[in-house]
């Protein structure tokens, strides 16, 4: 039956016309009737339609048995709103530019918050996993030693399992040119712990995981793809790493990354995983060498704040047993998961998330001020509608079908925005998020921007239609006659919603130049060395090829000496850890002439001679390293300041000796320099303890392998582009199996450190500027409108003998009281609020007095602009005019 | 009687007229309602052809175009299987639904 009658609303057309022939050769046959009873041909037609009754009727009476008179019904409803729509197109597209920016906002910011906080981790079981860290007297959150690692794994009560990894690369050799990737040596748990399992083959055995085990890999499902064409048949086979042979156990799927992966500096992530092969005997002897990363799978029912405590007690039993000095304060902590992947960006987020929040209210506000204003000229209009016998409840569906019409055309509009927004975000600057492959326009976000749009639909059609619902007919048609002014109440609404704007404006405004300014504090800051006209490369050597320190040390003196020789180059060096790159750990340090209980740290770095003086690193006493620094001569070692403040305060630390870790054979190192202190992980991170030892002496220093994986430091005069190639052609010329890889300049490394702070200040000053010109339009169409409304009364009074300055003083104190209404609001609103960005400023108070006061004087400028232009119009009113029309 | 249609009463009279007739027309079936009641009902004959659209609806009769007595394009209306077993149903109902009244009708009044 249904199915039937919407097959005849398709037809509907041809069906109108067959009752129309049906209708016809009915009525000439009654006629031709009533003309063979005698009657003449007027009057049988007559009659012939008197005994049809009302054809319209009829047709009427079809017509809804043909269709679904309900789904009609909408179709008229919305002719209707579109018809005037049409009739006041500017109006309609200022709704629809104004639902799009703030709808086109939200979606993006949302597309990003989804990506980044709402898309699950890649693991089976993320909710119950813990990253575990140490903390120090003045390092908040470090790594872990073996020891340690091995102990939480075997004795927490809170942890079922702990595993652990360190970060490094490898060269792939044996297919085509050989490639650097990064990797990690991994307990043979990790997969486990984090929930995952390989695509293809398996991970690691007990077996292979430990000091002397086999050689084997399992590999990124990426690197599979990229680099061995997705061949199912590499599992099982050996592939050269390093120049050894490694035999590729396992695959992982293409969701899988260790937690480490997911963070915003590092340059890719690792590609393949190796045994980590911890010795636990001489894991009791290094617990100072702090290199792991620890993720854990917590009990049932235990949480990460749990597993805190449980650690803490761990460690200071420890401390007491006397494996720690007290004075270290050493403790460790667990964080979730997702908390630690995420951590460093939901604030920012939630940021950006209040800051679009705003700026859709603001839009939604204006929207509602425009849709007041329209419904107002509609008033007579509603007013007969009501009087005509329209229900209310038809009005209100009027209403509400406009609202979602110009909400969904708006909300088309925002969705293209944000697309277009974010494509143009990424091109501007790919380093500004992490994973920018994963932001998309998922299902979770349309929902989202579906929700918005009803929502908004709602917002913007209740307000109108709350005012049609009181509409007294009688007084209405009255009412709309031009003569009389705008009951109060209505104008209040405007006001106050024009008065909200404003405040939300200025607390965005105040947000956004609180984060210019705060990044502009972190571009500021003494880094301690001097990045521009730097050009970096990583190189690392095959540890097959070059197994003792004098062939490293050969390798890199060729390099240098051959860049140094490149046109425009004025330094040139190496070290182990680009500051703002690769992150600096501490290693456990013994202190000539201190008690043997106070255990020292420093963050190690190696350097090759040249390479301070390629990143202009201040030299506060004695003298950096040099090419004298060799091997066989005297093992010497830098410090920062406050390195030399800690273990010789108010001494000069030259000559001072340090040894490195609390091996007692290995040899004593001389102070031989004081450098500056340098920012290494982080540009807001507090810079601790450092020592730098010389690149040749390194080996000797530990009684160990040399460092070979460097990165080159290159000053230039001139411009950097050509000496990509040239660096290349150095590494080459000496042993061309030796892959160069993140060849970039100094400044971009830095430009990256700071992506998420350039991110939150960019956005919120968009945001920002959006909203101020909202609320700009906002202020003004109001004002406008008072006056257009009030342009008979301006006349009188003018005929009265106002005089223009009068009149204006008249409009533009309207304008005046609402914005310092508004901005009054607002700094209240700015006070409460600012605070909870603190974590996110550097440099700058929340509540700084200057931000506050040029936000307020921008916008109360902004405003009076907005409202004096109408106020201006308005004293230029011809009072003859007005008066007569 | 009234002279309204009863509502309801006008599917069924266009149902046994088209099954007592055969194909019609909306002007004969008109016709041929108003003589067999004669003249007792008032049909605004306009009122015919949204009924016979319903039934069409519900699959109880069908229409195709032909050529009328006087040489004209007209719409035939005709009964369908369904139909057919409808007006049996209806009859019967309504032969009920009579019986029924009548038994009420002629039960003798209570005496006093």
């Amino acid at each position: 039956m249904i199915r039937a009658r919407f097959m005849h609303l398709l037809r509907r057309r041809r069906l109108d016309t067959e009752l129309q022939d049906e209708l016809r050769h009915h009525v000439e046959a009654l006629t031709a009737e009533y003309q063979a009873r005698g009657l003449s041909l007027a009057e049988a037609r007559t009659a012939a339609l008197r005994d049809m009754g009302g054809l319209a009727q009829t047709r009427e009476a079809y017509r809804d048995q043909a269709g679904l008179p309900a789904l009609e019904g909408l179709w008229r409803d919305i002719r209707v709103v579109l018809r005037s729509i049409r009739r006041t197109p500017g109006v309609a597209m200022a709704v629809v530019a104004m639902l799009a920016i703030g709808i086109g906002a939200s979606a993006g910011v949302f597309t990003v918050i989804n990506a980044v906080l709402l898309r699950p981790l890649p693991y089976a079981h993320a909710e119950r996993c813990v990253t575990l860290w140490s903390r120090w007297r003045d390092v908040d959150k470090t790594w872990l030693s073996a020891a340690e690692l091995l102990e939480y794994g075997r004795s927490s009560r809170t942890l079922e399992e702990a595993a652990g990894w360190s970060l490094g690369e490898a060269t792939l050799t044996g297919h085509g040119d050989a490639v650097r990737i990064r990797g990690a040596a991994v307990t043979r748990n990790t997969f486990d712990v984090l929930g995952a399992s390989p695509l293809l083959g398996r991970t690691f055995t007990t077996q292979e995981d430990r000091p002397g085990g086999s050689k084997v890999l399992v590999i990124s499902h990426a690197l599979w793809r990229a680099q061995y064409g997705a061949d199912p048949g590499l599992v099982g086979r050996s592939i050269l790493m390093n120049g050894d042979a490694y035999q590729v156990v396992g695959i992982m799927g293409p969701e899988f990354r260790l937690p480490t992966d997911f963070a915003t500096d590092a340059a890719g992530a690792t590609q393949l995983w190796l045994p980590l092969a911890l010795d636990p005997v001489a894991a009791l002897r290094t617990r100072g060498d702090r290199t792991l990363y620890g993720v854990a799978r917590l009990r049932p029912g235990e949480t990460a704040a749990s597993a805190s405590e449980d650690l803490a007690a761990m460690t200071a039993g420890w401390t007491r047993a006397g494996l720690y000095p007290s004075a270290d304060r050493f403790s460790a902590f667990a964080i979730d998961l997702r908390d630690d992947v995420t951590g460093t960006l939901e604030p920012t987020l939630v940021l950006l998330a209040c800051a679009v929040g705003f700026l859709w209210l603001i839009g939604a506000a204006n929207v509602v001020t425009l849709t007041l204003v329209r419904m107002e000229g509609r008033q007579r209009e509603l007013a007969l509608r009501c009087a005509l016998g329209a229900s209310r409840w038809r009005v209100l569906r009027l209403s509400l079908i406009e609202g979602l019409l110009l909400a969904v055309m708006g909300a088309f509009l925002g969705v293209g925005l944000a697309a277009v927004g974010l494509q143009v975000l990424f091109a501007i600057d790919s380093t500004i998020l992490l994973r920018p492959d994963t932001v998309t326009l998922d299902w979770r976000v349309l929902v989202a921007v579906g929700a918005a749009t009803v929502v908004t639909a709602c917002v913007i059609s209740l307000a109108p239609a709350w005012h049609a619902w009181g509409l007294n007919v009688t007084d209405a048609l009255k009412d709309a006659a031009p003569s009389t002014t705008v009951g109060g109440a209505r104008q209040r609404v405007r006001f106050v919603l024009i008065t909200s704007e404003i405040a939300l404006t200025l607390i965005l405004a105040i947000g956004a130049a609180l984060m210019v300014r705060s990044l502009g504090a972190l571009q500021r800051v003494d880094l301690g060395f001097d990045p521009s006209g730097v050009f970096t490369a990583r190189l690392s050597l095959p540890e097959g090829a070059y197994t003792s320190p004098d062939a490293v040390t050969a390798f890199l003196d060729g390099v240098l000496e051959r860049v140094r020789g490149l046109p425009g180059v004025t330094a040139a060096g190496a070290v182990r850890a680009l500051p703002l790159a690769d992150p600096l750990g501490d290693f456990s340090l013994q202190i000539d002439g201190a008690s043997e209980a106070s255990v020292a740290k420093g963050a190690w770095q190696v350097m090759t001679d040249g390479a301070a003086e390629a990143l202009r690193q201040r030299l506060v006493q004695g003298r950096l390293l040099g090419p004298a620094d060799r091997a066989d001569s005297m093992p010497v070692v830098l410090v920062n300041e406050t390195m030399a403040r800690r273990y010789w305060s108010g001494r000069s630390a030259l000559g001072r000796r340090i040894r490195v870790g609390a091996d007692g054979r290995r040899p004593w190192l001389t102070v031989v320099g004081v450098v500056a202190d340098a920012k290494h992980n982080g540009v807001d991170t507090p810079v601790g303890e450092q020592f730098v030892v010389a690149h040749r002496q390194w080996a000797l220093a530990t009684r160990g392998q040399p460092v070979r994986s460097m990165t080159l430091v290159v000053r230039t005069s001139g411009d950097t582009e050509p000496l990509a190639g040239a660096m290349r052609e150095a590494v080459r010329a000496i042993d061309a199996r030796v892959p160069l890889s993140d060849v970039r300049t100094f400044d971009s490394v830095v430009r990256g450190s700071l992506a998420t702070p350039r991110l939150a200040s960019g956005l919120l000053s968009l945001f920002a500027t959006m909203s101020l010109l909202l609320a700009m339009i906002g202020v003004y169409a109001v004002i406008a409108y008072f006056v257009s409304q009030r342009r008979r009364e301006i006349g009188i009074r003018m005929a009265l003998g106002a005089d223009r300055a009068g009149i204006r003083r008249l409009v533009f104190g309207r304008g005046l009281l609402v914005t310092f209404t508004g901005l009054s609001a607002g700094v209240v609103g700015a006070w409460f609020l600012t605070r909870f960005m603190r974590g996110m400023l550097y440099g700058v108070q929340p509540t700084d007095p200057a931000i506050f006061i040029g936000s307020i004087v921008v916008l109360a400028v902004v405003a009076m602009l907005a409202s004096y232009v109408p106020a201006w119009r308005a004293a230029r009113i011809d009072p003859l005019l007005t008066l007569r029309s | 009687m009234s002279k309204e249609v009863l509502q309801g009463t006008l599917d069924l009279m266009v149902l046994r007229t088209l099954e007592t007739m055969g194909p019609q027309h909306g002007f004969g079936l008109a016709k041929r309602i108003l003589q067999v009641s004669e003249g007792v009902l008032e049909l605004n004959q306009g009122t015919l052809y949204p009924a016979l659209l319903r039934l069409v609806q519900r699959g109880w009769i069908t229409s195709r175009w032909g050529v009328s007595d006087n040489n004209r394009k007209a719409k035939f209306y005709e009964l369908t299987p369904r139909g057919r077993k409808q007006v049996a149903r209806e009859v019967a109902d309504w032969s009920g639904t009579v019986a029924l009244v009548e038994r009420f009708l002629q039960s003798p009044a209570r005496e006093k």
